[in-house]
Formats: structure tokens, C-alpha cells, sequence
């Protein structure tokens, strides 16, 4: 027995309306297609982004991150103990973290960040997880990250310690710490080691690193906790350099994962749209084919609401099954892109469940979106009167390209095709330049991103960093004399803050920021200023910050007045200018001669070379007691920070094509199936299979010439907009507006090919009819 | 009571070229089971007339009364509940819905309407193509038809909700004289069952069956008789 609401969808009307959709199959594939892509797109990136938004923080709080580490000059058990009954303070363990290098090939070093564990039975505070191994790792041994396998390589490995000679020690196996940038990512390789092994290594078994956990759960409470144990140290004979407070509770890559979810979810949204905007482009055209039936509907007593009923069912219907297909396959996307992101960041992913509300949101896409971008022709054709639906309209009298002359008569019909129904080219145009625009942008992103990348390297006009245990005139007129070596500067570098608490993470590099003394004359960095000057010679107190430094100066600008910490000493500065620097963490840049005043010596050396092999030969053979980062290195730290974001962009870049296109070809065959009678009638009298093809073809072509041209414009504000919102986000300086010619010619390429082939098959379908089947079309 | 009354309805239209009026002072009354022709050249204002009986088309001035309803003053949701009860329009071309079957295009009216209970449309629906001679044909899409089969199916679609008034603009336009001729004969019978039939025509054929004419020229009636 049938149900009322199975015998009212019985109806006459709701059989019409099936029929419909199944006569126009591939129209109603390709409406659902679409809508199911954009739906699918939100939901990946809802999905990742739930998923692993939810693990980065399971993986980072289940390593019982320090709240906050205390820098001093030496801890053990004993201080810990104390400090562990102090108010405010829930737990405390002594550790101590170094950063060294060690040799991966003949003539080439990478940093090597070692974390030094006095008991590993017995870690609280900024665990780890055994992989392999032995455990603890015996002496003269070590552990490493498992991200960082690829880096080091297997057996014995030689590791220098800052002040140290190069020993060797063994890997013995690998732990999985996901509170630290993935090590691949940082190019830097993470060692956990006994106190005895450090010893092995020539170091002193001396712990330096008071790590504690806080009843306070916010920074401020944190840091005001970490500042009133500091104060107690310093009563207890202790000295304390530095307090390191990072944001509470944030894996240290959580807000580039999240700028690239927002990137993603933004271009998630535009091709939802876009998609939503191409189905009311066909129902739109459906409409206008209808728009007899819709006059005869009325006449034989249908209302304006029944009407608009059964076209938004239709509409209904479509975003259901773009749901049906969409959600399942956004679901699985998005639980394989949790997956590459966890690779990424080094987490592991304890679950793939994802939230009851991103089903729910997918669901609203699907339906929601296009009933309401579909309202709009649904609304227009519902209330048109009998008498204007039964008359033909839309056909205007006279169209720009009617006053075209001079062009051949081919030529001419496909311009004046273009321009018959002026809606329906504006949003063929819209569907094709939106595409175009976002596919042009995320290319103009990418390239604005190589571009800053690569004039923030060309900026440091020097191959080498290496920093000394102490100065050293006589290694560096050694190393002056090198062949390759063009030029040689002493800099300083000491970590500061901006007050007395820090926010750098264990790594000592992210969050981290640094004062450097730059010699008056130096020729190796010309950073391009974006407020104030540069410093000058004699500048005592001036200095300029770098871009990241609004990070912890949010609101400095030139002209203010500056309190540096400095190992625990506060140092007045006047802010002269700012500096755009990338791949550089927060730096606040003053003349040598005022670092030395305030900092001690400066022992950094920044060397232009075109050798660095032969460098690092005289840095081994004088067993300098310092670490070494090339340029090139630091090129590939920022690349490696940015590739996913980058390649994601491309992804979406050409996600946004397709659907343009996609767009076209189903405006284009709505607009064949209008004119059948129209190609019939001009075969009739005289015109050729090759003239209706050449007058279709030049009529998409030409749109698709439009398009581009509509693409180009569009994509300067897109790209500047997005440029501006990633660039902050990972450098806080907007990125420079770069025009991709390659992206250019690509879409050039996409746009005119798309057309044409857009065209092509209904024009060629057309053009196969006979004069009589044609005639009948209805 | 007639079952058309129109009083003095002027119809002017804006025009690139400036005002034009398709009817000026027309009035006209027709009574239930009046079999009315209206006849004129092309453009002397024949199927404007046809637009204000059937609510399709205001008038500028005047009033028009159908089947009891002031036409003239229904609002476009008034018009389509009235419209669909009261009038059957069949059209010169047929225009059956072309996804539906013959049976499915008579049951549409009564769907829209709500006429009859869900259970008696199609047997309704039925009854009448048996009536016109196509019960046969009930399950055929239109296209599968002939063009007086499919005039058929448009005037049993058009008396779905047996309307008093049908409304008919040329309907014999499009057929061969034998099958024009079994239309007009069955526009007479539903007349003769006290329907009020209005038909626009060009030829003399309908002569024979129709009870009255509407002769109009330059937008004013010349003759009724």
C-alpha cells in the first residue's frame, strides 16, 4: 500500500519532472558531478582538518610538553625536587638540550639538536615514545627521531658539539617525539642521549634545563609562574639566562597546518560556488527551454508556487545525490589527507573519526547551496505570465555585435550568438573567469612564494653561517684567503626578548628571537626596508626588526623605544626601521659596535663563497669549535616548511579549471539545444555542417577569449588578497604581487582548448541532424 | 446569467513605436452551452480578447466578469486557482508536455488543481480520452501521436477539471480539414452538454457548429451575430 507522501510524488508533475532529468541525463550528471566535487572538497578539508587538528593536539599534550623551561647554569634531581614544591609549579625535571652538528657526508655537516635525558624510566615532563632500540640507549650511543632517519645515516655517525671535537657515536635506534617540527622539515636532526654519552661526545654531563609543568594554563599565567620561580632561583645562588615560555598547548607547526586548512577551505568554498553557480547556469538554461511548458503548466491551472516547488525539487533532488556521492568520497579524502598531514608533521593518528557536524556541514553544501543560487532563475522563470512565457523573449532587439561590420558572415554569427541572451554569456563568462581567476591566483601565489623565497635568500648575500665558540681573527683571515671565498664578516648573535620571557620552543628554533650585531661596512645583507632606516655607522642604540619580530613586538614601529632582554639583562633600544626578512626567525639587527657594548664579542661569521666544500675543509682541519648552516640549507628548510601549502595550491589551482570549464561546456550545450530548430533552418537554406560548426566554434572560442581577459583582471585583487593573508601567516609580510606568465599562458592554453572542445560536441551533434529531425526538436 | 460578461475593456500596449491599442471598448456576453467564434484578420486584436476571458492579460480599461468571477480584479494567485478551475485553454499547437504520457498530460490539471481525489484522476482522465476517441493512445508519450490525436488529448486535458468555459486560440490551425472537422464537432458537443466554447478561427469551416460570431476589426467588435 502506497504512503501519502509516495502517492503525492506519483504525480503527474513529479513523473515530469524524472522524465526531465533522465531525457537531459548528462546535464543532470554533470550538475551532480559538479556539486558532488565541491562537496567533496569541503569535506576533505573539513574532515582533515577536524582529524588532525584533534591529533596534533592528542600527540603534542600526550609528549606533557613543558610548560615552561628555565635556562640556568646548572640542574640535577635535587633542584628539581625543590622546585617541584614550589607554588604554582605541578611538576619539574632537570634536562639540558645542545645543539651540535654532525657529518653526513665527506665535507658536509648538519645541526643536530641533542636532548639529554638523565633518567629515560623516568620522564614526565617533554616525553618521548621508544620506536627501536635499546632503552635507555647505552653509552655512546643515541636515539634519534624517526622523521629524522632519511637525514642520518645509519651506523656510526660523527657529532661535534659546539666547543667540542667531532667523536663518534652510534645510532641505536629511533624514538617518535611529535612535539618538535618534523626534523625533515627543519632540515636538523634530533639525538636523545644519556648524560653519559654527552660525556662520550666531550661534553659535560652538567645539566643546564629546568623543564616544569604549571597549575596556570595561559602564557601570561605561565610566564608569571616561570618569572616568581626565577626569582626564587636567583635567591638560591642560581643563574637563570633565559625563561622559554611556548604558546600553551600549540604543536609548534599548528599554525602553518591551520593557515594551509583555511587556504584550503577558502578555495574548498570558492568551487562549492562555482559549482552551485554552473547549476543554476543549467537549470537557468533548462528554464529558458522550458519556459513554454511553464506558460501551458500555468494555463491549465499550476500556481507560481507549484511551479517553483517542482523546480527547487529538481534542484533538491541534485544536491541529494551530489551528498550521496560527495560525502562518502569527501569523507575518505579527507581521512587520506589527515594521513598525508600526519606524515607530515610526524603524528600519529590514533583515530579517524570524524565529527557528526562535518557530515552535517557537507549535507547543507550539497543542498543548501545550490537551492539558493538556483532560487534565483527558479523565482524568474516561476513568476513569469502566461502570456510572456507563451511569447518568446529574452531576444533582444539589438546587440553590440549587431553593429559589427566588416567581419565574415561566419564570424560575424558567432559573435552575434555570444551576445544573443546577454545573461546567460555573463554568467558563462562568470563560471569561466572565476575558474580562470582562482586557477591564475593560486599560480601567482606560488610564484610570489618562490619569488620572496628567492629575494629573501638573494638578501643574504653570503653561502655560509658559522658560529664560533669565541672569536677567532686568525681562522677567519684563513678562511678569507680561501679559494672561492669572497668576502668574510664577523656578526654578533645572542638570543633576546623582548622581555624576560622567550617563546621558544625545546628545538631553540622555533619561536626563538635574536639580537645580531651587523658590522657597519657589511656587504652581505641587504634586506629590503619597509618602515624607517637602516642602521647607520655610529648608532649606538638603534635597531632594526625584522619581519617576524612582530610576533613578539606585535605593536613596535619605528620611531618607539625598545626593552631588549639580554641574558637576563634589560637594554634600552630606538627602533629606526624595518626590515623584510625571510626564512629567518625573529630578529632585532643593531650595529656591531652596540652588540659588542651589550652582548660581549660577536662570534658569528658570515661567509661568501662560491667553494663551501673548501670552507668546511678548513673549518675541519682548524676542528673550529662551532656549528655551520649554508645558505642552501636554509633554502631547503623554508621549501620544506611550504611545498605541501604550495603543491596544495597547484591542486586546487587546477580543481578551479576544470570546474570553470566544466561550467562552459554545460552552458554551451544548453545553448545547442536551444537552437537545434535555429542550425536546422540554416541548413535548410544553404548552410554547410562546416559552417555550423564554424560559427559554434567561434562562438566558444571568442567566450573563451573573454574569459582570459575577465581571468587576468580578476586574479590581481584574488592573488593580492591571498597573498597578503599567507604571506602574514608565514612571514608576516604580505607576499610581493607576482603575475605567473607561465600561468598566463596555461590558462590561455585551458580557456581557448576548453572552449573549443566545449563546443565541439554539441555543435558537431547539432550539425549531424537532419533538417527534419531537427525541426522537431522540442 | 452569462457565463462571459466583458464591459467596455480598452487594452493599450507601450510599444518602441509608442502606445498601440490591440482593443478599444470591446464588450461582449456569452451564455453557458454558446459555441462563440471569434473571427478577424491577423492583428485586429483576436487572441487579446481571448488573453482577457481567460485572465492571461489585463485589460487597461473595463471590466471582464467570467464564470462569475471578476476577472479583472484577481490578483496572479487568484487568477491561477481561478483559472485552473474554471477555464480550459487549448492551445493551436497542443502543447502536451512532451515527458508525459497522453493519460499523464490529462491528469496534470486535476494534480495542480486538486480537483479530484488522487484514486479517480487517471480513471477520469481515461474516460475522457475514450470519450475523444484516443483511450488507446493514454499511455503513449505525445510524440507518438498524430496532430488531431494530440488536439484530442488537449482538449480532454482541457476539460480535466470541466471547466464552463473552454477556451480554444485556433485549434484547428495546425490539422488537415477532415480532422479540423472532428475537432469542430466535438468543440459542438461539449457545447451542446452546456459548456461555453470560444474559439478563435481564421477559416469559415466552423461555420456549421458554432451558435455564435465575434467579428473584430481595428481592435473594436464590427459584428456579433
Amino acid at each position: 500500500m502506497s504512503s501519502p507522501l509516495s502517492e503525492r510524488l506519483s504525480g503527474p508533475r513529479w513523473r515530469k519532472l524524472r522524465r526531465d532529468m533522465a531525457l537531459a541525463w548528462g546535464r543532470t550528471v554533470m550538475m551532480i558531478v559538479a556539486i558532488a566535487a565541491g562537496v567533496t572538497g569541503i569535506g576533505a578539508v573539513l574532515s582533515a582538518n577536524a582529524i588532525a587538528s584533534r591529533e596534533i593536539t592528542r600527540n603534542y599534550l600526550g609528549t606533557a610538553p613543558a610548560a615552561a623551561t628555565l635556562e640556568l647554569d646548572r640542574a640535577d634531581a635535587a633542584l628539581a625536587e625543590q622546585v617541584r614544591g614550589r607554588p604554582g609549579i605541578t611538576d619539574a625535571q632537570a634536562r639540558a638540550t645542545l645543539t651540535a652538528t654532525m657529518r653526513i657526508g665527506p665535507d658536509e655537516w648538519r645541526t643536530l639538536v641533542l636532548f639529554v635525558v638523565p633518567d629515560f624510566d623516568d620522564m614526565r615532563i617533554s616525553t618521548f615514545a621508544r620506536e627501536s632500540g635499546a632503552w635507555p640507549p647505552p653509552s655512546g650511543t643515541m636515539l634519534i627521531e624517526r622523521a629524522a632517519r632519511d637525514m642520518v645515516p645509519p651506523g656510526p655517525v660523527e657529532v661535534r658539539l659546539p666547543g667540542g671535537q667531532s667523536r663518534t657515536i652510534t645510532v641505536s635506534g629511533t624514538v617518535h617525539d611529535p612535539s618538535l617540527a618534523p626534523a625533515w622539515q627543519d632540515r636538523a636532526g634530533y639525538g636523545y642521549i644519556t648524560p653519559q654519552t654527552l660525556a662520550v661526545l666531550g661534553g659535560s654531563a652538567t645539566l643546564d634545563e629546568l623543564k616544569i609543568r604549571t597549575e596556570a594554563t595561559t602564557r601570561e599565567g605561565i610566564a608569571q609562574t616561570s618569572r616568581e620561580l626565577a626569582a626564587w632561583l636567583r635567591t638560591q645562588g642560581n643563574q637563570v639566562h633565559e625563561i622559554q615560555v611556548p604558546p600553551p598547548g600549540q604543536h609548534p607547526h599548528e599554525g602553518q597546518m591551520q593557515a594551509l586548512m583555511l587556504m584550503l577551505l577558502i578555495f574548498a568554498l570558492l568551487g562549492l560556488m562555482l559549482a552551485a553557480i554552473l547549476v543554476a547556469a543549467v537549470i537557468g538554461g533548462m528554464l529558458v527551454q522550458q519556459i513554454r511548458q511553464i506558460g501551458v503548466m500555468k494555463a491549465i491551472g499550476a500556481r507560481t508556487g507549484q511551479i517553483a516547488g517542482l523546480y527547487a525539487v529538481q534542484v533538491l533532488l541534485l544536491g541529494l545525490a551530489a551528498a550521496a556521492v560527495g560525502v562518502p568520497v569527501g569523507t575518505l579524502a579527507g581521512r587520506a589527507f589527515a594521513d598525508v598531514v600526519a606524515d607530515l608533521l610526524n603524528l600519529n593518528l590514533h583515530s579517524q573519526a570524524v565529527p557528526l557536524w562535518v557530515y552535517a556541514s557537507q549535507l547543507v553544501a550539497a543542498v543548501l547551496v545550490p537551492l539558493l543560487v538556483a532560487a534565483v532563475p527558479i523565482r524568474r522563470a516561476a513568476r513569469l505570465t502566461i502570456r510572456e512565457a507563451i511569447s518568446d523573449y529574452g531576444v533582444r532587439q539589438e546587440t553590440v555585435s549587431a553593429r559589427l561590420t566588416g567581419l565574415s558572415r561566419t564570424l560575424l554569427m558567432a559573435l552575434r550568438n555570444a551576445f544573443r541572451r546577454r545573461a546567460r554569456l555573463a554568467l558563462t563568462l562568470g563560471l569561466l573567469s572565476v575558474g580562470g581567476a582562482l586557477f591564475l591566483a593560486g599560480l601567482n601565489v606560488a610564484a610570489a612564494w618562490q619569488r620572496t623565497v628567492d629575494d629573501g635568500m638573494a638578501a643574504r648575500r653570503y653561502d655560509m653561517e658559522v658560529r664560533l665558540a669565541a672569536a677567532d681573527p686568525a681562522l677567519v683571515e684563513r678562511i678569507r684567503t680561501t679559494p672561492g671565498v669572497t668576502r668574510v664578516e664577523t656578526w654578533g648573535g645572542a638570543p633576546t626578548a623582548a622581555g624576560d620571557v622567550v617563546s621558544t620552543y625545546p628545538d631553540g628554533g622555533h619561536g626563538s628571537f635574536s639580537l645580531r650585531g651587523v658590522p657597519e661596512d657589511s656587504r652581505l645583507l641587504d634586506l629590503p626596508l619597509t618602515s624607517g632606516r637602516w642602521l647607520a655607522p655610529g648608532d649606538t642604540n638603534a635597531v632594526v626588526l625584522n619581519s617576524m619580530a612582530a610576533n613578539p613586538l606585535p605593536d613596535a614601529k619605528a620611531g618607539d623605544t625598545l626593552t631588549l632582554n639580554l641574558d637576563g639583562r634589560a637594554t634600552t633600544w630606538h627602533i629606526v626601521g624595518t626590515v623584510r626578512e625571510i626564512g629567518s626567525p625573529a630578529a632585532a639587527y643593531v650595529t656591531k659596535t652596540a652588540f659588542e657594548q651589550h652582548a660581549g664579542p660577536a662570534r658569528d661569521l658570515r661567509i661568501a663563497t662560491s667553494d663551501t666544500a673548501a670552507v668546511q675543509r678548513v673549518l675541519r682541519d682548524a676542528r673550529v669549535e662551532g656549528s655551520n648552516l649554508a645558505t642552501a640549507e636554509l633554502r631547503e628548510a623554508v621549501g620544506g616548511h611550504t611545498f605541501v601549502l604550495i603543491g596544495a595550491l597547484i591542486a586546487l589551482a587546477v580543481l578551479m579549471a576544470i570546474i570553470g570549464v566544466l561550467g562552459l561546456t554545460a552552458t554551451t550545450g544548453t545553448s545547442m539545444v536551444e537552437r537545434t530548430r535555429e542550425f536546422a533552418v540554416m541548413q535548410a537554406i544553404g548552410a554547410t555542417p562546416r559552417t555550423v560548426l564554424g560559427i559554434v566554434l567561434g562562438e566558444t572560442v571568442f567566450v573563451g577569449l573573454l574569459s582570459w581577459l575577465a581571468a587576468a583582471l580578476l586574479a590581481l585583487p584574488v592573488s593580492w588578497m591571498i597573498g597578503d593573508l599567507l604571506g602574514d601567516l608565514a612571514f608576516r609580510a604580505p607576499l610581493p604581487l607576482t603575475i605567473s606568465p607561465l600561468a598566463l599562458g596555461l590558462w590561455a592554453l585551458a580557456a581557448v582548448a576548453g572552449s573549443a572542445l566545449a563546443g565541439a560536441a554539441p555543435a558537431r551533434r547539432a550539425a549531424r541532424l537532419t533538417i527534419r529531425q531537427a525541426l522537431a526538436y522540442v | 446569467m452569462p457565463v462571459i460578461d466583458v464591459r467596455e475593456v480598452t487594452k493599450t500596449y507601450d510599444t518602441p513605436q509608442g502606445p498601440f491599442t490591440a482593443l478599444r471598448r470591446v464588450s461582449l456576453k456569452t451564455n453557458a452551452g454558446e459555441f462563440l467564434a471569434v473571427v478577424g484578420r491577423s492583428g485586429s486584436g483576436k487572441s487579446t480578447l481571448i488573453n482577457m476571458i481567460t485572465g492571461i492579460d489585463r485589460p487597461t480599461s473595463g471590466e471582464v466578469h467570467v464564470a462569475g468571477a471578476a476577472v479583472h480584479e484577481l490578483d496572479q494567485q487568484a487568477l491561477a486557482v481561478w483559472r485552473g478551475r474554471n477555464v480550459g485553454v487549448v492551445f493551436q499547437f497542443f502543447q502536451l508536455l512532451p515527458t508525459l504520457t497522453v493519460a499523464e498530460n490529462v491528469m496534470l490539471p486535476m494534480d495542480f488543481c486538486d480537483t479530484y481525489p488522487r484514486a479517480e484522476r487517471r480513471p477520469r482522465a481515461l474516460a475522457l480520452l475514450e470519450r475523444f476517441g484516443i483511450a488507446q493512445q493514454a499511455d503513449k508519450l505525445p510524440a507518438a501521436l498524430s496532430g488531431g490525436q494530440q488536439q484530442r488529448a488537449a482538449i480532454a486535458r482541457a476539460l480535466a477539471n470541466d471547466p464552463p468555459l473552454l477556451v480554444a486560440d485556433e485549434p484547428t490551425g495546425n490539422l488537415d480539414s477532415s480532422t479540423a472537422i472532428a475537432v469542430l464537432e466535438l468543440f459542438a458537443a461539449i457545447a451542446a452538454e452546456g459548456t461555453t466554447v470560444v474559439m478563435v478561427t481564421h477559416g469559415s469551416d466552423a461555420a456549421p457548429y458554432i451558435t455564435s460570431t465575434v467579428e473584430l476589426a481595428d481592435a473594436t467588435v464590427s459584428a456579433h451575430v
